[in-house]
C-alpha cells in the first residue's frame, strides 16, 4: 500500500495525540483522559473537537469504529493510521535532532 | 411565573457565542441558572445558590446520542436548547474554564454549520420577496401587501446582517489560526 503522506501530514497536535492514544482501542472519553495524561497537560481535547476529529479521521480511514456500547463508540487505529503516525514520528525525530543541533550551535557560537 | 424563576429579555447575534457564555457564567455566579430560552430571546433562569459554572454553546450536537454521551462523560450538562443550539454547562474547577471546542479549526466548523442554516433561511426568502413583490402589489389589498413587504423589508436586511457578522467571525478565526 503506497500512501500519499502529503494528504495527511503534518498532523495537528490534537490529531497526533488522538492517533497516539490509540495504542489500544479506546472510547472517546478514555482518549480525552489519555491525551491529557500523555501530554502532561499541554494538550486538552474538548469533546466537540474530539468528535470532529473522529469524523475526519474515520473518513480518512486512519481510525475505525470497532464496537459500540451504551452510546459509546470504541475506536482503533487502522493500518493506514499506524503508517501515517509512524511517518509523522519519523519527521518529528528529524525535526527534534535539527532543533537540538541548532540550539547547541547557537549557544557555542555565542560563547566563542 | 414562580418566585424561583427570573425571565430576562436579551438579544445576541449568532456569532456572539463568547458574549453569551460570559453573560451566562456571570448570571450563574449571581445564583441565576439557565433553565430555558425561547425564540423571542426570552431567557428563563432558576434562582439557586451562586456557583461558578461555565457555559458553552454548540450547534453540532443536536440529535447525536454518541456525541451527547461524550459530553456527559466529560461532565457537561445540557441546560437548554433552542432551534438546534445547545447550551451546555460544567462547573469551573481550579479556575480553569472547561471547553467543548479546544482548537480554532473545530470552532470554525461549528460556525460553518450555523452559517449554512442562516443562509438557507435568508436566501430563499430574499429571492421570494423579489419574485413576488409585483404580484403582491397588484393582487392583494393595500394594507396587507404593505405589511407583508414591511416585514420582509425588515427581515431580509436583518438576516443578511446576521449572516455577514457570522462570515466575518469565521474569517477572523481563520486568521487567528
Amino acid at each position: 500500500m503506497d500512501i500519499n503522506y502529503a494528504k495527511y501530514l503534518p498532523l495537528s497536535e490534537a490529531t497526533f495525540y488522538v492517533l497516539a492514544a490509540l495504542d489500544e482501542p479506546r472510547h472517546g472519553y478514555a482518549i480525552m483522559q489519555k491525551v491529557t495524561a500523555m501530554s502532561e497537560g499541554d494538550v486538552v481535547i474538548g469533546p466537540g473537537t474530539l468528535y470532529g476529529a473522529f469524523t475526519t479521521l474515520e473518513k480518512q480511514e486512519l481510525i475505525e469504529k470497532i464496537s459500540e456500547e451504551e452510546r459509546r463508540k470504541t475506536y482503533a487505529l487502522t493500518e493506514r493510521g499506524r503508517q501515517v503516525l509512524a511517518e509523522h514520528v519519523r519527521r518529528l525525530e528529524i525535526m527534534v535532532r535539527n532543533g537540538l543541533l541548532s540550539l547547541a550551535m547557537f549557544k557555542k557560537r555565542k560563547a566563542a | 411565573m414562580s418566585a424561583n424563576t427570573v425571565k430576562v429579555f436579551k438579544l445576541f447575534w449568532a456569532d456572539q457565542d463568547v458574549e453569551q457564555e460570559i453573560w451566562l457564567r456571570e448570571m450563574a455566579n449571581k445564583g441565576l441558572h439557565l433553565k430555558s430560552l425561547n425564540v423571542f430571546c426570552q431567557w428563563t433562569f432558576e434562582r439557586g445558590a451562586p456557583a461558578d459554572v461555565a457555559y458553552q454553546i454548540d450547534f453540532t450536537s443536536s440529535k447525536d446520542p454518541h456525541y451527547n454521551q461524550l459530553l456527559r462523560d466529560d461532565g457537561w450538562e445540557n441546560a437548554a436548547e433552542l432551534t438546534g443550539w445547545q447550551y451546555w454547562r460544567k462547573p469551573v474547577e481550579d479556575g480553569v474554564e472547561p471547553a467543548i471546542f479546544t482548537d480554532e479549526a473545530s470552532k470554525i466548523q461549528k460556525f460553518k454549520s450555523v452559517l449554512l442554516v442562516l443562509s438557507l433561511l435568508t436566501l430563499p426568502t430574499a429571492m421570494m420577496v423579489v419574485a413576488s413583490t409585483r404580484s403582491l402589489v397588484d393582487n392583494t389589498p393595500k394594507a396587507l401587501h404593505w405589511s407583508v413587504l414591511g416585514f420582509f423589508a425588515f427581515y431580509v436586511p436583518f438576516m443578511t446582517y446576521a449572516v455577514w457578522r457570522l462570515w466575518r467571525r469565521i474569517n477572523a478565526s481563520k486568521v487567528a489560526q
